[in-house]
């Protein structure tokens, strides 16, 4: 990698992660995104694309909710396309690194969280004197400022990694590539386990096994499930409705108690 | 069942402020999360309904409290405070720390409604599309999930603020009464659940290199497994997963355990 390469990258990524905080989260961070940046800078869209979609995979349902800090699947992605396009590798290279990486980058992001934590006695004092402008201006630098050191610190592996182990591609043995191919093929079932226990529900799960059947047996593209789906969602709000004006013609006691509430 | 009725005025400072949401996590900490940008997004409206130096700096105050919520959210939330400071400003019997509650009130449901529409179900909604699109090498697949995910998204932010300004908490409660909350949970679950199995049969997948003799014809056992029922063995591991997974266990230990036993399988040969 070139030191051109280098420092573009660095900034792409810095301005990628700061419009990411600032623009609430757009998806513009992830993985699947990430991955095609690094391989259009480092000249290689294609195994951009592939490391960005197996890390994705890898890094599915890793999400911070409710403000808790996940392994940053970006910062993952990001250094692990780059070592995998550097290495002369794919896929299976920038998975590995990237599990290391993302590491890395919940530190640095942990650390950017506590340095915002210095700024709260500043805004008291500001708005104690109503100072509303340099109210503006620290919320502008405290979106941009705390996310240098981790910038810093992606240069450096980006840079420096790839000229230190940029050569070790061909030492891989043929046998470890494929392991790790065969995992990411099993660590899908654990991401997609991860999602459905988020929003897995007894009534509902039966749609599981139909957007499976749907790919599976009858090879629809995952856009066509979707259009299936949504005109699946709009036929059962006809039928709710439907129901619901039933409901309320029947001169039932529970409609009446509705009635009463309506004024 | 939106019916604004904003001044072209309003309208500004809805959008002004709307607007503002959108960075409302960039100034995260962990003491006060996304009070300064809350605090942020309601300068707009507090410093066109409070003309006075200390009638703005109550306002500041009030609004810089422990927040945080889906940042999608946010508008709704903002524009009800918004609507609050407008009454503040105008009724004098109004009390101000109506506000705060109102507030805190609204973050934590608004939080739990939002992480689940967009970080649990619209997510995997655009993921699968994307993911299965990239596999392929298309760079397609990183723009087709940024436009699944942020079409909607963008609505819920504009429509929010204006419902949150002109309605406020009263829409909340119209629209739980006539189940459009539930509705679109329950909507935005089984489109999230449809492509969890899409993805279970495209991205998850095994190979046992196994063959043998079967009616005088070489087959391997994944191909007879395929002929019988494409992607069982995909679809018996998601849910051996998932099982894993609700039973609390570790996935840490999970990974290392495929690891293993994949570089194993690798190694000997027995997976392919």
């Amino acid at each position: 990698m070139s030191l051109l390469q280098a420092v573009l990258l660095t900034v792409v990524v810095l301005v990628l992660g700061w419009a990411e905080m600032w623009f609430a989260f757009p998806m513009i961070c992830s993985p699947l995104v990430l991955g095609p940046v690094v391989g259009l800078i480092l000249g290689d869209p294609v195994t951009g694309v592939l490391c960005g979609a197996a890390c994705q995979i890898f890094f599915l349902a890793s999400v911070g909710l409710g403000g808790t800090t996940p392994p940053d699947g970006n910062t993952g992605a990001v250094l692990g396309t780059a070592f995998a396009i550097a290495m002369g590798q794919g896929p299976e290279v920038a998975v590995v690194i990237g599990i290391l990486a993302s590491y890395i980058g919940q530190f640095f992001f942990y650390l950017s969280t506590q340095l915002k934590s210095g700024d709260n006695r500043k805004i008291e004092r500001y708005i104690r004197e109503g100072n509303d402008k340099a109210l503006i201006r620290l919320h502008w630098r405290s979106a941009l400022l705390p996310m240098l050191p981790g910038a810093a610190a992606n240069f450096i592996l980006l840079y420096f990694g790839t000229m230190f182990i940029g050569g070790w591609g061909a030492y891989i043995p043929d046998w470890v590539i494929t392991g790790i191919h065969v995992a990411i093929g099993i660590v899908g079932a654990l991401s997609i386990a991860q999602f459905l226990r988020m929003i897995w529900s007894k009534e509902l799960a039966v749609y599981f096994f139909l957007g499976f059947l749907l790919s599976a047996f009858l090879h629809i593209a995952p856009i066509g499930v979707l259009a299936l789906g949504l005109v699946l969602v709009y036929f059962l709000y006809q039928r709710e409705q439907r129901d619901k004006a039933q409901a309320a013609l029947e001169p039932s006691s529970a409609a009446g108690e509705e009635d009463l509430f309506n004024d | 069942m939106i019916k604004p009725n904003l001044s072209k005025e309003e309208k500004k400072l809805v959008r002004q402020s709307s607007r503002r949401t959108l960075s409302m996590s960039a100034s995260f900490n962990f003491e006060k999360m996304q009070a300064l940008g809350f605090l942020y997004a309601m300068l707009p409206y507090i410093n066109h309904y409070h003309k006075s130096k200390e009638k703005r700096i109550e306002a500041y105050q009030r609004e810089w409290t422990l927040f945080n919520t889906t940042p999608t959210c946010g508008p709704y939330i903002t524009g009800t405070a918004g609507s609050l400071e407008k009454r503040a400003a105008e009724d004098p019997d109004f009390d101000p720390s109506m506000i705060e509650t109102t507030k805190a009130s609204l973050m934590g449901p608004m939080a739990s409604f939002g992480d689940h529409l967009f970080w649990g179900t619209l997510r995997l909604v655009s993921l699968t599309v994307g993911i299965i699109l990239a596999l392929q090498g298309s760079i397609l697949g990183a723009l087709m999930h940024i436009l699944i995910f942020n079409i909607p998204a963008t609505l819920v932010r504009y429509y929010g603020g204006i419902v949150g300004f002109s309605e406020g908490t009263a829409f909340m409660g119209r629209a739980a009464e006539s189940g459009v909350i539930d509705f679109v949970k329950k909507a935005a679950t089984i489109l999230a659940l449809l492509m969890a199995g899409v993805l279970a049969s495209r991205i998850v997948r095994l190979e046992i290199p196994y063959s043998f003799s079967f009616f005088g014809e070489t087959t391997t056992l994944q191909g007879l497994l395929n002929q019988v029922f494409p992607g069982l063995l995909p679809l018996l591991m998601v849910l051996g997963a998932f099982a894993l997974v609700k039973k609390g266990v570790q996935t840490y230990w999970v990974l290392l355990a495929i690891l293993a036993v994949s570089l194993a399988g690798a190694y000997f040969g027995f997976l392919a």
